[in-house]
């Protein structure tokens, strides 16, 4: 069913605020007003596939796309802080890991981690940002 | 005593070899142009400047980049439909016989900020790898 997406997002943020030693978190279309020189993490949910898993009626779907976490921190100041942050986000969801979230209607779900891996840094003044892209997919 | 032995070499399974070898060019082709048509139709357009931006490369070349300063506004179809003839035009122009790699590039010089805000390379590459 289409609102899978709205359970594999809550699931990927949930687990992502459920993460300890990380600044604060800007979600999509949620106001935040970013304070210049506190750093803070912006994520965005990227939806890139869904397909039947297998042939015949009513097939299984699979369903994987990206969760982006921007590190930002302030620009200036070297790389290290980002750094940090994004080692332990990665650690948070590593690879093979399977991240579950129970929906209201008490549906679960698992959502799997294909990959997470990080790119340069990049300065974006008054920020320098590391982009971590969690790589996910489901079938359902 | 020397020996030795004498391989036909079967010219209909020569051509059949070729046959196979052309199918496969072809199916390279579909799943660039699958790319292309893809990260065209998720790219944001304002002036054009970076939906036209994109080329496809082997190994190292100048990329196409407009810049988007003083261009007016784009019809995001038009936009859209050059940036994936570039595209087109650069698949036809590739020798694929022996290679196993092609770049997908975006020489636009707001191609970073771009990407932080609209993460196009980073759909392509969940999407077909890379």
């Amino acid at each position: 069913m289409a609102s899978i997406y709205n359970d594999i997002r809550a699931a990927l943020e949930t687990h992502l605020s459920n993460v300890s030693g990380v600044p604060s978190v800007a979600y999509e279309n949620v106001s935040f007003e970013p304070t210049t020189g506190t750093s803070f993490l912006q994520v965005m949910f990227l939806p890139t596939e869904r397909r039947p898993a297998v042939r015949g009626l009513n097939p299984q779907q699979r369903y994987q796309g990206v969760f982006s976490i921007l590190v930002h921190t302030p620009e200036g100041k070297g790389p290290k802080e980002a750094d940090d942050y994004a080692n332990i986000l990665l650690e948070a969801f590593e690879a093979t890991t399977d991240i579950s979230f129970t929906n209201s209607n008490l549906e679960t779900i698992n959502v799997s981690i294909d990959y997470a891996e990080r790119q340069q840094g990049i300065l974006d003044s008054p920020w320098y940002y590391v982009r971590v892209d969690i790589g996910w997919y489901i079938y359902k | 005593m020397s020996m030795q032995t004498t391989i036909k070499v079967n010219k209909s399974l020569d051509d059949k070899m070729k046959m196979l070898e052309g199918l496969i060019e072809e199916k390279v082709k579909d799943q660039l142009e699958y790319v292309a048509n893809y990260a065209t139709v998720v790219s944001p357009v304002d002036t054009g400047a970076y939906v036209t931006s994109f080329s496809y490369a082997i190994g190292a070349g100048r990329p196409r980049g407009k810049s988007s300063a003083n261009r007016p506004k784009a019809n995001r179809e038009e936009a859209v439909s050059k940036g994936r003839g570039n595209l087109y035009s650069d698949i036809n122009k590739l020798d694929l016989s022996n290679v196993d790699k092609v770049t997908l590039r975006n020489g636009s010089p707001h191609a970073k900020a771009v990407e932080k805000k609209y993460s196009v390379f980073t759909k392509v590459r969940n999407k077909f790898g890379g």
